[in-house]
């Protein structure tokens, strides 16, 4: 299996306080990879740098093999990078479905002088209409469709979220504590949604999450990051027997 | 099949009828002149209303724009004899062009930066054109009416029927826009740029892109007021002019493209029904102006729309 | 030689009164974040309301000086108590920026209607002749201005170092939520904060008139100035925002003697632009000391 990402010796501080120590980590093409450890460890920043919202202190992102450190944020979407966002960050005042159509948009833009000109009559809206739609089906949210988005439970958001990410046909998805705010059916249900984008769209998937059963039922490989440091890394069986990691962090989750 | 006619253009073609026809039949040339004064301000306006409530961005230097709009145009068709139609619109385009150079670094900005570096911006513009524009701060006159071939626009009438004309023109395509994915876009920018960036979306060239626009329009509606009244002192083009379009589109309401020619009228005519009140008008423009937007928060269209949620589209 | 000296002089004084529209300026950003644009009206009422104590009235300087200072104080807690406290709940700042210029409209239509649109003046603070400074001419009151913004520094100083109320703005400039969550009434001090910046704004008026005497409608380019010092040194930073002030008028004086004297407020708005679109933090602070701030 071929390395599609890969973190190579991240360190970040802010002010002072040094957030990532020296961070490794290889996410393998076409695997759900989890990314677990307490609150303040440095996850969202990880995930930070490797979208590009951040820039590390010193390390190099590689995505495909390619350097991709100094890559502006956009152009890194392009290159296959999608991300969901732990403080929602779904486009308020717009419909579930509109956010997925911007998305679209993104994808394969046009000129703003078409708009002026034919509006909503443009041939291109009534594709991403309907291609929109099919990827709310997908996380199961078409029913909710002309809703607006911000009047959605806080879960739904999430499964907008991600909805969204998927719009721009990412190799890879980042996700940032996907299941906070569900209850456990919705988790049951995002789980097998992010099982099927990873076996029949081959995306992906790295995920920074909280919930201990969902993260050891679909993940292929657990990395457990410990105030800026690796502790351990190894599938779920093996993480769940790691001495180390019980005594530091899984005894403290229920 | 899809109906091209939609409530939303019709409402605009019903409000469009209306100012035609009330400056028709209010034969008082000053009535009209104050609604050409007030078309060319909603299409100032309009462009504004764009970058502000479609784009969510903000500008305090149309003024500069204006001022350009005008005064290229009257140069082009004094010096260069160019015909007027054709100094009108090298005038709009060249000012927006000029725009980009302010656009491309500005809005990079947010804010309040972006507000004072605008600002900054219209001010340069209005002393620079006091400094150097022709006549200096006393201006020059002589300027061309507009014709197109053998037809010459004198009347007050013909102006009214041109600007509003041109109005009703940009408000449709302005509402094409607005009601696109592309606007959807826009609108995006007001809740999360940090989505649309991770969403591959270059957000400067959607911003830049709708600056221009605003400077057309408003660099056109300067063009036109050169040909109307003939004469152009750099006063007109002050940092007044901007928080007075600011202001229609703040009472007009920003959420709605509406907002632009509703604000235009109310402030355009407001001056003119505190005119009789002598030493207290800019003490009374002042309070109303306090008073509406402490008040009228969501602009003079929200009690309409609540109304007319069905005809009015964005 | 000697003439680089008048300039520099004349380009420190009035420097030193963007320096207070300046720190005017900030300290509303620091609590608020809110653009004050109705500062420099306050400039304007501070010269006028002095004349009508002065010289209408005929109160001895010192009481019509802190009789001054007090209405200057009291007008812009009125205006944060009616315009401002209602609104700032919003959190848009535009409309928050549009009132603070729509009042501006407002008081100086109250200002031109009390005192119509002449120039007023009035006696300095002590009579005599100028002192010759190296060849240049030094204005009495030029001296009691510097004196007065090192009064106000020294305060300034005291008040966020020393004071319990002070160390409490600053607190709540630096992280509002954290500061309520501390028992700090962030209404009270965003009424402190528009309360001192009347004050300053309001000295300024009263310490310039003398030299350049005031009319009701210099408030907007007042404004744009004290705006201008305040992003030059660097928005934030109270030291910074003066010294962008002094730098201002300095370079304002420079330019007007040297140059062309008419191009001299466009310079003021070319350097405004060139800052803020290369070096937004200021000339006087770091990136990431106004990213800390949130700016």
């Amino acid at each position: 299996m071929d390395i599609l990402l890969e973190v190579k010796e991240i360190y970040k501080s802010f002010g002072g306080h040094e957030v990532l120590k020296g961070v490794n980590l290889k996410v393998r093409e076409g695997t759900i990879h989890a990314l677990i450890g307490p609150n303040g460890a440095g996850k969202t920043t990880l995930l930070n740098i490797i979208n590009g919202l951040e820039s590390p202190n010193r390390g190099k992102i590689l995505f495909q093999g390619k350097e991709i450190t100094s890559t502006p944020v956009e152009k890194r979407a392009k290159l296959g990078l999608a991300r969901t966002f732990q403080l929602l960050e779904i486009f308020s005042g717009l419909s579930v479905l509109e956010n997925v159509m911007v998305a679209l948009y993104a994808q394969r833009p046009w000129g703003m002088w078409k708009s002026l000109i034919l509006g909503d009559l443009n041939k291109r809206e009534k594709e991403i209409k309907e291609e929109a739609e099919r990827y709310l089906e997908e996380v199961n949210l078409l029913h909710r469709a002309k809703e607006e988005a911000q009047n959605l439970p806080a879960g739904e958001q999430k499964l907008l979220e991600i909805a969204r990410a998927l719009a721009i046909n990412p190799k890879i998805l980042l996700l940032d504590e996907p299941a906070a705010g569900l209850n456990n059916r919705e988790t049951q249900l995002l789980g097998e949604t992010l099982r099927m984008i990873c076996q029949k769209r081959g995306v992906t998937i790295l995920l920074v999450e909280h919930d201990m059963d969902l993260v050891m039922r679909i993940s292929n490989f657990i990395t457990v990051l410990n105030f800026g440091e690796i502790l351990a890394e190894g599938t779920p069986l093996e993480i769940q027997k790691n001495p180390q990691v019980i005594k530091a962090y899984l005894g403290e989750e229920t | 099949m899809k109906l091209i006619l939609k409530n939303s253009y019709l409402s605009v073609l019903l409000f469009y009828l209306l100012i035609i026809l009330s400056g028709f039949l209010k034969s008082d040339p000053y009535f009209v002149t104050i609604l050409i004064f007030a078309g060319l301000n909603a299409l100032s306006a309009l462009g504004l209303s764009l970058l502000m409530g479609l784009a969510g961005q903000i500008s305090l230097g149309q003024n500069g724009f204006y001022g350009l709009g005008a005064y290229l145009s009257a140069l082009f068709a004094l010096n260069l004899n160019l015909p007027v139609p054709v100094a009108l619109l090298l005038a709009s385009i060249l000012t927006s062009i000029l725009s980009l150079f302010l656009a491309v670094p500005a809005l990079r900005l947010k804010g309040h930066y972006l507000a004072v570096a605008t600002l900054g911006f219209g001010e340069i513009v209005y002393l620079l054109l006091n400094e150097w524009g022709p006549g200096g701060p006393s201006g020059f006159g002589n300027i061309p009416k507009l014709s197109l071939g053998s037809l010459t626009f004198e009347s007050p009438l013909s102006y009214l029927f041109l600007v509003w004309t041109l109005f009703l023109i940009a408000f449709l395509l302005a509402q094409n826009l607005a009601n696109s994915t592309y606007g959807r876009t826009l609108r995006a920018l007001h809740s999360s740029e940090t989505a649309l960036r991770t969403l591959g979306v270059n957000l400067v060239s959607l911003k830049v892109k709708i600056f221009f626009l605003s400077a057309f329009l408003t660099a056109l509606s300067g063009a036109i007021y050169a040909h109307f009244v003939t004469f152009l002192s750099p006063a007109t083009f002050s940092i007044f002019y901007s928080v007075l379009l600011l202001m229609m589109v703040m009472l007009g309401g920003i959420h709605s493209l509406w907002g632009a020619p509703l604000g235009a009228l109310f402030v355009t005519f407001l001056p003119e029904t505190l005119r009789p009140f002598k030493e207290y008008d800019i003490l009374l423009y002042g309070l109303i102006l306090t008073l509406g937007l402490i008040f009228l928060r969501k602009g003079l269209l929200y009690p309409l729309q609540k109304g007319l949620k069905k005809w009015i589209s964005f | 030689m000697e003439l680089f000296f008048q300039f520099l002089l004349s380009g420190i004084t009035v420097g030193a009164i963007y320096a207070l529209i300046a720190l005017g300026f900030n300290i509303v950003y620091n609590t608020t974040s809110i653009l004050n644009l109705a500062q420099g009206e306050f400039v304007v009422l501070g010269g006028l309301v002095m004349w009508y104590f002065l010289e209408k009235l005929h109160l001895p300087y010192g009481l019509a000086f802190i009789s001054t200072l007090l209405i200057s104080g009291l007008i812009s807690l009125i205006m944060e108590r009616l315009t401002i406290r209602p609104l700032i709940k919003e959190a848009d700042p535009i409309l928050l920026i549009l009132i603070t210029i729509a009042f501006s409209i407002l008081l100086r239509g109250i200002l031109m209607f009390l005192f119509g649109k002449d120039p007023y003046g009035y006696p300095p603070i002590s009579e005599g002749a100028p002192l010759l400074i190296m060849g240049a001419v030094l204005q009495r009151q030029i001296i009691w201005i510097l004196v007065f913004v090192l009064l106000t520094m020294l305060f300034l100083y005291l008040f966020f170092n020393q004071t319990m109320l002070g160390r409490a703005m600053k607190a709540c400039a630096l992280a509002r939520d954290a500061a309520t969550l501390m028992g700090i009434k962030t209404s009270q001090m965003v009424m402190l904060s528009f309360l001192l910046s009347g004050l300053f704004a309001g000295l300024g008026g009263i310490l310039i008139t003398p030299i350049t005497l005031m009319e009701y409608d210099r408030g907007p380019l007042l404004t744009i100035k004290g705006f201008t010092a305040a992003v030059l040194g660097g928005l934030g930073s109270n030291w910074g925002v003066m010294a962008g002030g002094f730098l201002l008028g300095i370079l304002e004086s420079l330019m007007a003697g040297y140059i062309h004297s008419g191009l001299k407020d466009a310079l003021a708005l070319f350097l405004l632009l060139l800052i803020l679109l290369f070096k937004p933090a200021g000339l006087f602070q770091s990136a990431e000391q106004a990213r800390l701030r949130k700016l």
